[in-house]
């Protein structure tokens, strides 16, 4: 018999595998100093493979093998014998009107995750918020929201908080609290002063309630605290101003960005509102061909550094000589002389300073410079730029300071010195954590025990409230009615979504009670508003419209108080240029844990640092420079010492850090707090120096031993590498407006050895702009909490079995000294031809008519083909039964998902559940789903407006349009899986 | 002789064995039937078959949202606020509304957590509440009527035509995560 000739398939001959010349020349990417140097060689990194088999401990003798293997062979047999189990089904009592089961509902609130205050829509669920999104139609952050905003959902479940008022440690009532504190607080009040410390206050009901207390209790003082304070910021306008403003910012007209050790995009001040505008000015195609200009001259590799056109890495102590270089250079230009201390420093770095400056009067009108410092003459420096520059007024518009109480840290230090000195009768704390934040904890410790009468309104545990005489717990701010002054005539309001979980209240409430108020803080803020806020606009004719107005859109838009106009003042400037032995430490906030308040939260500490791309820990960081003089690598332990504080940290090996530098993170190393924060990482605070009438956060002459020991980091980025193929491309904006310069490679068109898909009605498609995107990571949250995406832990994501379904990787190019940084949002690409499909043997992967690739939990037997076959690495397997069994934590959970078992594959399924609720939208209204009718969770998370998603079906969705766009490539072109997410190139704009 | 005799009985007890296996294993998870005692004895007869109250007066949320769901007990106190308000079984209605502890129903139909199901577009669809639930207007107690598998449902679907292998008529009725996500 004749053997069956199998028909070649014919290869057109023109087809290449190769790369076009242009990509050749591309820069060469790493995404990490290991990986650099073996580049990926090393296939499994050492004790990978023994890991693989450590899922029963191996180092078990064969008796006990068999034992377990027994179990686990009678476990599952005996539980599927069991009936199935008796449900119970409960009903409302008394349904609210609006409440259908099933069916979410939307409020309009304000976000209480940090100052910044953005704007939310809260979706609830029988009456349970599980998911904040961004309020796009918020005047102040226009939709998205952070990694924290997202994060907060899972705080208001956490089951560490207060469950009642607690005297003296024992758990008491509030009538009991309301009959007996008035009385402690009277005889405070003829005993010394009482003090209330807050965090920043920027409710204008709340300053109000505030001032009835003063009003009950004169021997009052209300001092915010806020462990990374804006003090030196906000004083320095009134010294070169002569106004105590707080000033907003607006990217919106600016060509020119410089930022001195501000992140931006990351922590500092609101980075909801810097990237929307950001990303806007940015937008080369959309602006037809202007682009804003980023330099940022910071020590830290920040989040805002990593997307800089020019980034200067500078000694932590170099920041402040730079700003007084610019100044004197702009004044230069400007010829406008301004006193300012003769600067020295690097001849390279004074060249630098000089082309920035050059740029900047370039655009002067049209620019913004920044800075992070917290030293006012740092600050004083800045505004006289921004003054030559003709900024002020036009990217910096100076709001005077009403209705909002910022920190002042010269004012908590007296406080300090007031409690030791015995003079503070009662101290009342609210969002504020000295006890844990502030630099010295035995100077704190002995202020507080002169304190008679201490009282907390934490919601949960902390250092502060630890040694509080009563507790009187305060709301989650999903629980609370709030309002907030968001400067210009803009005011936001929150509202609860939810009954409070516990027998907490509103720390306004327990104020208004001990003042002798008979109000609820709901009809206090109504009549505040009715006297101060309504007579301000002329749109409402009454009060009662004018607030339901508000409550809907979650605040309101007055009209601006006017932009204040004020007259400059040249100031006097001091520049410490005292040379110091040892290196310069800078602290600084994570994107997740800022300031250590967001500790208990799981979501947070497991999100990898957008940079260093570490979980679940701080670290010392270094410049691979330093690293190499001090004989030091990533995971080895160091000693920081400066006077008598002490702290050993772990190594992390930082390219772009600053030369002479050390950075760690703060927040970490809580003591006092709930299971998942509790001894994470080590406390920074104490290196905080009080200096100037400021807490300055960079101190000099740190020294640095090596000690034994070494810790092994749960870094993310040498995780699903993709060896080292074309994945991230980048243009400058001269090639990305040319129309000849592609960055395709492969050719299209290739053979396929599978049949095509027949076109469905929708064909679902995403692309995503690497332009936009600033690394956030405000994206990996907002899936999490949409698809109940578990927490893994320290100990599995070192075995590399995180669980998030949409990771960023980070990419550097160039020196290790100054890399460039691309950041590449990675999801489940949706392949036309997946890898993934041909290899299930029980078909759980398959393809849907809308071209989705879809995972069916319910079929998948774990056998982890998929994730082996997926050359994009975007596949998770869930290695045990994550811990969803607290009974609190559960209820932050998508009831319209799944919770995944064990043995279970999943990965992103572009929010199949949002798409279904599109679908039957449109399909209730008779007609197909249309664009707008439903956004992937990651796509409106987004505040860069980074990712788009629609149906590449419909030539006018701007999904379509993007993917059209010729500079547009799809990851492994090459492997002829055709994707379905596409991405557009990093456009740089170099000076 | 024997030893064939022996050989068939062996062979027809396996057999025997064998199917009753199969039999059982595909009643796993199946709960077609159920009719488990509730805390009042609540009668689908009397209200919707003899008084001819619409299903949707009471189960309001399945014209609009995923679930039909249990009424809220103040739904029934519309009706037996007037109407037979001195049984004791109403008593039970009054105090959990007294005692803000809703009445703890036991479960009738219950899919598994996999399964997405959704109400709304059935009910707005035009298929009767009977073609799932059965005579529910002939139940004293309620029952499970229909088996609720997967295989039942595809069943309809494809007599309606959007099931596979029938289901490039209409976009996405055959795909996995139409029904499972």
């Amino acid at each position: 018999m004749p053997l069956l000739k199998a028909p070649l398939l014919e290869w057109p001959r023109d087809w290449k595998v190769t790369m076009d010349d242009k990509t050749k020349e591309a820069p060469q990417y790493w995404q990490s100093i290991e990986g650099q140097s073996v580049s990926g060689t090393d296939e499994f990194p050492s004790g990978f493979v023994e890991e693989m088999f450590d899922v029963v401990n191996a180092k078990k003798s064969r008796r006990e093998f068999l034992t377990i293997l027994g179990f686990s062979v009678a476990i599952p047999t005996l539980t599927s014998c069991n009936k199935i189990p008796v449900t119970k089904a409960l009903g409302f009592l008394n349904r609210e009107e609006g409440t259908v089961p099933g069916v979410a509902n939307w409020y309009a609130s304000t976000c209480g995750g940090c100052e910044a205050a953005c704007g939310l829509l809260v979706k609830t669920r029988e009456g349970r918020p599980i998911k904040v999104e961004g309020n796009p139609e918020s005047p102040h952050s226009r939709g998205g929201v952070c990694a924290v905003g997202q994060a907060t959902v899972l705080s208001l479940y956490d089951s560490s908080r207060f469950v009642q008022p607690l005297a003296e440690g024992k758990p008491t009532t509030w009538a009991a609290i309301d009959g007996r504190i008035p009385e402690l607080l009277r005889t405070a009040n003829s005993q010394g002063k009482i003090v209330l410390i807050t965090g920043r206050v920027s409710s204008p009901s709340t300053l109000a309630v505030i001032a009835k207390f003063r009003a009950k209790y004169p021997n009052f003082e209300h001092i915010p605290y806020e462990p990374f304070s804006y003090s030196a910021l906000f004083e320095s306008f009134e010294k070169t101003h002569g106004l105590r403003s707080i000033p907003e910012y607006s990217l919106s007209d600016v060509e020119t960005l410089v930022a001195v050790g501000a992140d931006f995009l990351g922590s500092w001040y609101g980075p909801v509102a810097f990237a929307k505008d950001y990303s806007a000015q940015r937008d080369v195609n959309k602006r037809k061909g202007a682009m804003l200009r980023h330099v940022q001259v910071e020590a830290l590799m920040s989040v805002a550094g990593s997307n800089a056109d020019l980034r200067v890495p500078v000694a932590a102590g170099e920041e402040a000589l730079v700003l007084v270089a610019l100044l004197r250079e702009i004044s230069k230009l400007s010829g406008r002389s301004i006193e300012s201390p003769a600067v020295q420093m690097d001849g390279r770095l004074l060249a630098t300073v000089r082309t920035i400056a050059a740029d900047l009067w370039k655009a002067k009108g049209k620019s913004l410079v920044l800075s992070g410092s917290n030293r006012v003459d740092d600050q004083m420096a800045v505004n006289a730029i921004n003054e030559l520059l003709g900024n002020i007024g036009r990217s910096v518009k100076l709001m005077p300071a009403v209705d909002v109480a910022v920190a002042s840290d010269s004012r908590f230090e007296n406080l300090v010195s007031d409690m030791v000195g015995g003079k503070v009768s009662a101290l009342l704390s609210i969002d504020a954590n000295p006890g844990y934040a502030y630099y010295a904890p035995e100077r704190w410790k002995n202020g507080v025990s002169k304190v008679p009468l201490q009282i907390s309104f934490a919601e949960a545990r902390n250092e502060t409230s630890k040694s509080a005489h009563y507790i009187c717990p305060g709301n989650h701010f999903l629980e609370s009615w709030n309002d907030h002054a968001l400067g210009g005539g803009k005011y936001g309001l929150t509202q609860p979504t939810i009954q409070p979980l516990r027998a907490t209240r509103m720390f306004q409430e327990s104020l208004l009670r001990w003042a002798g108020e008979t109000l609820d803080y709901y009809d206090f803020i109504r009549s505040h508003w009715k006297a101060h806020i309504f007579p301000r606009q002329k749109r409402q004719l009454l009060f009662e419209g004018f607030w339901s107005q508000a409550v809907h859109d979650g605040g309101i838009d007055v009209g601006a108080a006017s932009n204040a106009k004020a007259a400059f003042k040249d100031p006097r400037l001091t520049l410490d240029s005292a040379k110091s032995e040892g290196l310069d430490l800078i602290l600084y906030q994570k994107t997740g844990i800022r300031d250590g308040r967001h500790a208990n939260n799981p979501w947070l500490h497991e999100l990898p640092d957008p940079i260093t791309k570490v979980t679940w820990d701080n670290y010392a960081q270094l410049s691979p420079e330093t690293a190499s003089k001090i004989g030091v690598k990533t995971g080895d332990m160091i000693a920081l010492q400066k006077g008598n504080i002490n702290l050993s940290l772990p190594v992390l090996v930082q390219p772009g850090l600053g030369g002479n530098t050390v950075a760690v993170a703060v927040g970490y190393g809580r003591t006092e707090c709930g299971k998942a924060g509790l001894g994470v990482g080590k406390n920074a605070y104490p290196f905080v120096v009080f200096a100037g009438g400021e807490y300055q956060r960079i101190q000099r002459g740190v020294q640095l031993t090596k000690v034994s020991g070494h810790y092994e980091l749960a870094l993310t980025q040498t995780h699903h590498v993709m060896e080292g193929r074309d994945l991230v491309r980048e243009v400058n904006k001269a090639e990305a407006l040319s129309t000849k310069t592609a960055v395709h490679s492969a050719e299209k068109g290739q053979p396929s050895m599978w049949p095509e898909h027949k076109p469905g009605e929708n064909r679902w498609g995403m692309a995503i702009d690497l332009s936009k995107c600033t690394g956030c990571s405000a994206c990996v949250i907002s899936c999490q909490a949409e698809n109940n995406v578990p927490v893994v832990g320290r100990e599995e994501v070192l075995k590399r079995r995180e669980m998030h379904w949409i990771r960023l990787d980070r990419y550097y190019s160039g020196s290790e000294s100054n890399p460039s940084v691309v950041h590449q949002p990675i999801l489940c690409q949706h392949c036309e031809n997946a890898p993934c499909e041909t290899v299930c043997p029980v078909l759980a992967t398959v393809h849907s008519s809308d071209g989705l690739n879809q995972q069916v939990y319910n079929r998948c037997v774990g056998t982890r083909y998929c994730a082996n076959n997926c050359p994009y690495k975007v596949r998770r397997f869930n290695w045990f039964d994550y811990s969803h069994d607290d009974a609190w934590g559960r209820m932050a959970l998508n009831p319209d998902i799944v919770v995944r078992s064990r043995g279970v594959m999943e990965k992103c399924s572009f929010c199949i559940q949002r798409i279904q609720e599109g679908r039957l939208k449109a399909k209730k209204e008779g007609r197909k789903v249309a664009e707008g009718d439903f956004k992937v969770a990651c796509q409106q998370s987004c505040p860069s407006d980074a990712i788009v998603f629609g149906d590449l079906a419909d030539p006018n969705s701007e999904v379509s349009k993007l993917l059209e766009h010729q500079k547009g490539y799809q990851l492994l072109e090459e492997l002829n899986v055709r994707p379905r997410v596409s991405f557009l190139p990093k456009v740089r704009n170099p000076l | 002789m024997k030893k064939i005799v022996t050989g068939l009985l062996a062979l027809t007890v396996i057999g025997l064995l064998i199917e009753l296996a199969v039999v059982q294993a595909k009643k796993i998870g199946n709960t077609q039937g159920y009719e488990p005692d509730q805390p009042i004895p609540f009668s689908h007869k009397i209200h919707a078959g003899e008084n001819k109250i619409d299903c949707r007066y009471c189960h309001f949320a399945s014209e609009r949202g995923r679930i039909a769901g249990i009424p809220p007990t103040q739904l029934c106190m519309n009706c037996h606020d007037q109407i037979r308000k001195d049984s004791p079984e109403i008593g039970k209605l009054r105090e959990a509304i007294a005692s803000q502890r809703p009445v703890a129903w036991v479960r009738v139909h219950e899919l598994p957590a996999f399964v997405y199901f959704n109400h709304s577009e059935h009910v707005r669809g035009g298929v009767n509440c009977q073609q799932c639930h059965g005579p529910v207007e002939s139940m004293t107690r309620m029952r499970q009527h229909s088996s609720l598998t997967m295989g039942w449902c595809l069943n309809c679907h494809r007599d309606m035509g959007n099931a596979p292998p029938h289901d490039v008529k209409t976009a996405t009725g055959g795909d996995c995560a139409r029904c499972h996500y």
